[in-house]
């Protein structure tokens, strides 16, 4: 049986990576050439990132990175590009995620509210919160 | 309102009474009741000064009785009549804090946050001075932080299930869109794990690097000092001076 | 009345300024207009004067300075005509006022005299049968206490002929009056004259030779109104809906290999009484066409387009369908896009050759253009959470976007049974490559409270209560509690699954049961069993499913009549029996509920004996097979071989035994094939049975809607090995049969199922039941 392989993310050719020429592209070289970036730098856009990764399904086991690819093309300055990096799946690295999250507030229904809650407000048509007024 | 028999049963009383006995029944926390009278004071004397003051009452006391959807129409309906009128700002923060009762927990539909975050806004650019504008620029905040968690939740989402382009996409938009929010040490925590993940460390350094830098003592950096400090490297800002700029001007 | 002429100010703007100045020496001053250049040189010289008071009058229930706040002149402002111009367009736009007039009084008081519109007190609709208040006042925009203006009845008018034309009433006139009050008050009367419903009375075609006329008009949206379908709404006329019968007229032919078809025209007239509408297809069939050659060709960089095809599903020499190319190019993109290819488009290339009415088709698989997914929002999710949604999606934010993952993400949220409509549209992204999908999901009740009733053979009259909410805290979880009460049965039972254990693919089920069942008539004795069970349920690959699972039950047989055959009685008493699960299935069917295309083999294992008395291996092995013969005709043919061997000593007890007959052979009751004690006539279950059933399901010829559907069934099979021995005890491996027919009846009041068998080849010991039958209602 066939596990389903799947693409995600901009998977950039790498013939298309050679082409570009650092000190003569410029941004919208390479957004002719390889598209817009997955992601770009926090807190300027001077590294653009595309990055891609193919998975492998096998039932329902977590889908196995078999394929990591990040291109990294970082702009000089006056917005021409200064270097191009490959970085394939020896940069990948296991990260233990932290459980906690930020509190936030907002008003969830209680389970009585649930089961019974919409037992007449859909059936009757009426709508739900609908914005009222003439706006 | 009833149905039309039972209105004509209503005794046509002067306006005095009618709005007194409205308010009694307002103090008394009859509110439906309340309600009642208020609107028969406005449909029988509609011209008396007194029936624009009972449409606002009436509006009130749907709102004390957490009927927000009726609080809003009777609100747009007095902000449609009298405009002018000097109760208007109490009117417009009466909609606003209607709709922000009503705001769902982040993994719902946000629809209500949004028309909560127009009305606030609305209350403290039309009204600075009113005795509302104060409350509403806080609720404004709060209704922020709630859309800003909302990114958070689907970032997060993407990044327990290893989708890292997607998470980080998403936590970059809370960092740049939402500095103000409580999310965004958090989102910073995130930036470090998920380029930690897939091996871009200048900008795990750098987003620990800020996180520390402006939230030193906050639990999410010593997570992320940990983090990085385990794979053997430490938090220094990327050389572009533009991030603690930029960051600087906002804390 | 539009606005009053207004006082005699001069026209606005400079031009008016240099004319009176240029008239030539000679020629004196004109006498016609001495006083207004005189004025016009007066204000045009000095700038106009400030206004000193603005006086409003006429208003009776807006305050003056609301009026004041929408004038674009405040006090001080110059009294430029341009400004008052644009003051008295401030105050029409309000809506407040039907009539507003701005003039200057004196010189410099700029007064404002204004006539308020009267508020609503009520709104009345008189003669309205078919449509009551209830319906027809949400639909307007007109509220008690609200402003009356005369657009927003216009508006009102045409919105409720609207309503009235969507439930086929062409004819309806709508007339607005006003009841005038004091205090300016209006009371609004709606009178409407709702006219005869226009319904369709015929529906013929033209230049059909290969379809009769009744065939086509089943492919239809529209139908004839006839009077047994008092209830049905299809037989109005609604223009929209005679546009979409040309449509599925096309598909209809298309997919029969016409593929020249084209509607002609569609003409809908109504008849002389003006009462029903004729409604006449002219229609061009063009000749038949066979498939001719097909190919697939790649334009993508080292692909070769053998490596999809088997996955055609159209082949030389059938008849050309729609249908099946379609299905080709969307199997074809999902499996190219599987191979890593992301951006991938089929369009299928037809060539027609007249002669030898053949087509040829030509599936080119080219690269599409490149485009990514920014963002994915998902809107109008009130309960159910985000992440339920989410999941369902092919597509992961920053991913190639691809036409047929989106249509498959669609229909997987459509699947979730959570909501009324999901539309999944794209809009721009930030960047010219980047789109954003924005699924819009508008949720319906997903929560079922049904109180049922019923009769049948097995458990005698019987009441159902069962609450159900398969969105349990929107979090897409499924619990439902029920109790059925019935003569010869109680049962009680909760379950509840999570479609996504672990944010895995995997389906948890848990449930706890109570269940007492009076055997009496077959084995004389009463049974009563208590426990719970949880299984995984997955997909391995697209078609094989997998379930593993743990059973934990406490089995009491009792209340042993005392005629009974002996090896009933020494069967009394307690066991526990604890048991692992595993079922492994190929199910290629179209649906699992409703097959009607496809074949499904599935074989199920329990071990029993991990603690526990009973210990046992249980087998089954099923099979099916669904053929479509022709539209709703389906040939099911089913097969099923079990068998359950005890070990370690243990001798297996009565109810874990077969009882086969009832509904799984019919014309026999329940274990009535089977080993029988004969003397005290009591089936004693069988350690094996092997049953085939072919069953034969047509629509009753009857109208569609009366919901009566029939069915002609034969079943053969035999069930032996009885785990005691004795004189009295008969086992036979013969084979048994029975052929009969059965009826079901969607009626108003619940579904209705009768079974007729007639066991033909029978061993005489058997006990046959003839006829069966289950009537049960739920709402």
């Amino acid at each position: 049986c066939s596990q389903n392989v799947d693409v995600r993310g901009n998977e950039v050719e790498l013939e298309t990576v050679e082409v570009i020429r650092p000190g003569v592209h410029t941004r919208s070289d390479i957004v002719q050439l390889i598209g817009s970036p997955t992601v770009m730098s926090t807190f300027n856009d001077k590294n653009w990132y595309y990055i891609s990764r193919r998975t492998q399904t096998t039932a329902f086991f977590k889908p196995e990175t078999i394929e990591q690819q990040v291109v990294t093309v970082s702009f000089d300055e006056q917005g021409v590009v200064s270097d191009v990096a490959l970085a394939g799946m020896e940069s990948k690295q296991e990260v233990a995620h932290v459980s906690r999250t930020t509190p936030t507030s907002g008003h969830s229904l209680t389970l009585l509210e649930q089961l019974f809650g919409n037992l007449g407000r859909f059936n009757s048509g009426k709508p739900v919160y609908q914005a009222p007024g003439g706006r | 309102c009833s149905s039309n028999k039972e209105e004509d049963t209503y005794v046509e009383a002067p306006v005095e009474t009618l709005y007194n006995q409205a308010t009694d029944a307002m103090l008394a926390g009859e509110y439906s009741q309340a309600v009642r009278l208020f609107d028969e004071v406005d449909r029988q004397h509609p011209y008396s000064v007194w029936a624009t003051k009972a449409q606002l009452m009436s509006a009130y006391s749907h709102y004390l009785q957490d009927q927000f959807d009726d609080t809003i129409i009777a609100a747009d309906r007095f902000i449609q009549l009298h405009p002018g009128n000097r109760d208007v700002a109490y009117a417009y923060y009466l909609k606003a804090i209607s709709f922000y009762a009503q705001i769902a927990d982040i993994e719902r539909d946000q629809a209500l946050t949004d028309l909560s975050m127009k009305s606030l806004e609305e209350v403290y650019r039309r009204f600075p001075e009113s005795p509302y504008a104060r409350d509403a620029r806080v609720k404004y905040d709060l209704t922020r932080d709630h859309l800003a968690g909302k990114e958070m939740e689907v970032a997060r989402f993407y990044m327990r299930s290893g989708h890292y382009g997607a998470a980080l996409s998403r936590f970059r938009v809370v960092v740049e869109k939402f500095q103000t929010t409580s999310h965004v040490p958090e989102a910073l925590l995130r930036l470090t794990e998920c380029y930690l993940a897939i091996g871009i460390k200048n900008e795990a350094q750098t987003a620990a690097a800020v996180l520390g830098h402006n939230f030193p003592g906050s639990r999410w950096y010593e997570e992320a000092y940990s983090l990085l400090t385990g794979a053997k490297l430490e938090p220094r800002a990327d050389e572009g001076s533009w991030m603690s700029r930029a960051f600087n001007s906002v804390f | 009345a539009g606005p009053t002429s207004k006082a005699a100010l001069p026209p606005p703007g400079s031009t008016l300024a240099q004319a009176p100045a240029a008239p030539n020496a000679s020629a004196p001053p004109p006498a016609a207009a001495p006083r207004a250049p005189v004025q016009s040189q007066s204000i045009s010289s000095t700038a106009y004067p400030p206004a000193s008071q603005i006086r409003v009058e006429g208003t009776q229930r807006i305050e003056p300075d609301t009026v004041r706040s929408y004038l674009t002149i405040k006090v001080g402002d110059p009294l430029s005509p341009g400004e008052i111009d644009k003051s008295l367009k401030g105050l029409f736009a309000t809506g407040l006022f039907a009539d507003v007039s701005v003039g200057v009084d004196g010189s410099s008081t700029l007064v404002v005299r204004v006539v308020e519109n009267p508020i609503i007190n009520r709104i009345a609709f008189e003669g309205g049968k078919k449509l009551t208040e209830k319906e027809l006042l949400p639909e307007i925009q007109l509220r008690p206490r609200v402003v009356y203006t005369r657009t927003k009845v216009q508006q009102d008018v045409s919105r409720l002929l609207d309503v009235y034309r969507r439930n086929g009433r062409f004819a309806a006139t709508i007339e607005p009056k006003i009841i005038e009050l004091d205090q300016n008050r209006v009371d609004l009367v709606f009178e409407i004259n709702e006219g005869e419903a226009t319904t369709v009375s015929k529906i013929t075609f033209i230049g059909n030779k290969e379809f009769s006329d009744s065939t086509l008009r089943t492919e239809l949206v529209t139908a004839e109104s006839r009077w047994y379908r008092f209830w049905a709404s299809d037989d109005s006329y609604d223009p929209d809906r005679v546009a979409y019968d040309r449509e599925l007229l096309r598909r209809f032919y298309q997919s029969e290999g016409y593929a020249d078809f084209r509607v002609v025209s569609s003409a809908a007239e109504l008849g002389p009484d003006r009462k029903n509408f004729f409604i006449t297809h002219v229609i061009e069939e063009g000749n038949r066409y066979k498939i001719g050659k097909v190919e697939v060709v790649s334009q993508l960089k080292e692909f070769d387009p053998a490596l999809v095809k088997e996955y055609i599903r159209v082949k030389e020499g059938d008849w050309y369908s729609l249908s099946d190319s379609e299905a080709t190019v969307s199997q074809l993109s999902q499996r190219t896009g599987n191979l890593g290819y992301a951006f991938v488009e089929v369009d299928p290339q037809i060539k027609r050759n007249a002669e030898d009415q053949t087509i040829d088709i030509t599936y080119v698989i080219s690269e599409g253009p490149k485009v990514y997914v920014e963002r994915i929002d998902i809107v109008g999710n009130v309960r159910t959470l985000d992440k339920v949604v989410r999941r369902e999606f092919r597509l992961v934010e920053g991913d190639a976007f691809n036409s047929d993952k989106l249509r498959r993400s669609e229909r997987r949220i459509k699947d979730l049974t959570f909501f009324k409509s999901v539309q999944v549209t794209q809009e721009p992204g930030s960047a010219a490559d980047k789109v954003v999908l924005k699924a819009k999901v508008e949720e319906q009740s997903t929560g079922e409270l049904s109180v049922g009733g019923g009769v049948s053979t097995a458990d005698g009259p019987l009441g159902l209560v069962q609450v159900r909410e398969r969105n349990l805290m929107g979090r897409g979880q499924d619990l439902s509690v029920s109790t059925t009460l019935a003569a010869r049965r109680t049962q009680f039972d909760i379950s509840f699954t999570e479609p996504y254990f672990l944010d895995r693919p995997v389906a948890f089920t848990t449930d706890l049961f109570h269940t007492r069942r009076d055997l009496t008539d077959f084995s004389s004795y009463n049974w009563q069993s208590t426990g719970g069970s949880f299984s995984f349920n997955y997909f391995i690959t697209e078609y094989w499913r997998q379930r593993l699972g743990y059973t934990l039950r406490r089995d009491v047989v009792t209340d042993v009549d005392s005629d009974a055959s002996i090896y009933i009685k020494d069967q009394e008493g307690k066991t526990i029996s604890s048991y692992v699960t595993h079922e492994l299935a190929y199910d290629r069917r179209d649906s699992r509920i409703s097959p009607t295309e496809g074949y499904m083999v599935r074989v199920t294992h329990d071990v029993a004996g991990l603690g526990g008395t009973a210990k046992y291996i249980r087998s089954k092995l099923r099979g099916e097979y669904h053929l479509p013969l022709a539209d709703e005709v389906v040939l099911s043919l089913a097969g099923d071989v079990a068998n359950i061997t005890g070990f370690g000593g243990e001798r297996l007890r009565i109810n874990d035994r077969f009882f086969v007959g009832g509904d799984t052979f019919r014309g026999f009751s329940q274990g009535g094939v089977g080993p029988r004690d004969t003397k005290s006539d009591d089936a004693l279950g069988a350690k094996n049975y092997a049953v085939n059933s072919v069953e034969l399901a047509f629509p009753s010829g009857l109208p569609k809607d009366l919901g009566i559907s029939m069915l002609v069934f034969h079943d053969i099979g035999t069930a032996w090995g009885a785990e005691d021995s004795g004189p009295d005890i008969r086992d036979s491996t013969k084979l048994r049969a029975s052929a009969g027919v059965g009826f079901k009846w969607q009626s108003p009041f619940g579904p209705i199922r009768v079974d007729v068998g007639y066991p033909y080849l029978k061993d005489e010991f058997d006990d046959t039941e003839f006829f069966r039958f289950s009537f049960g209602t739920k709402f």
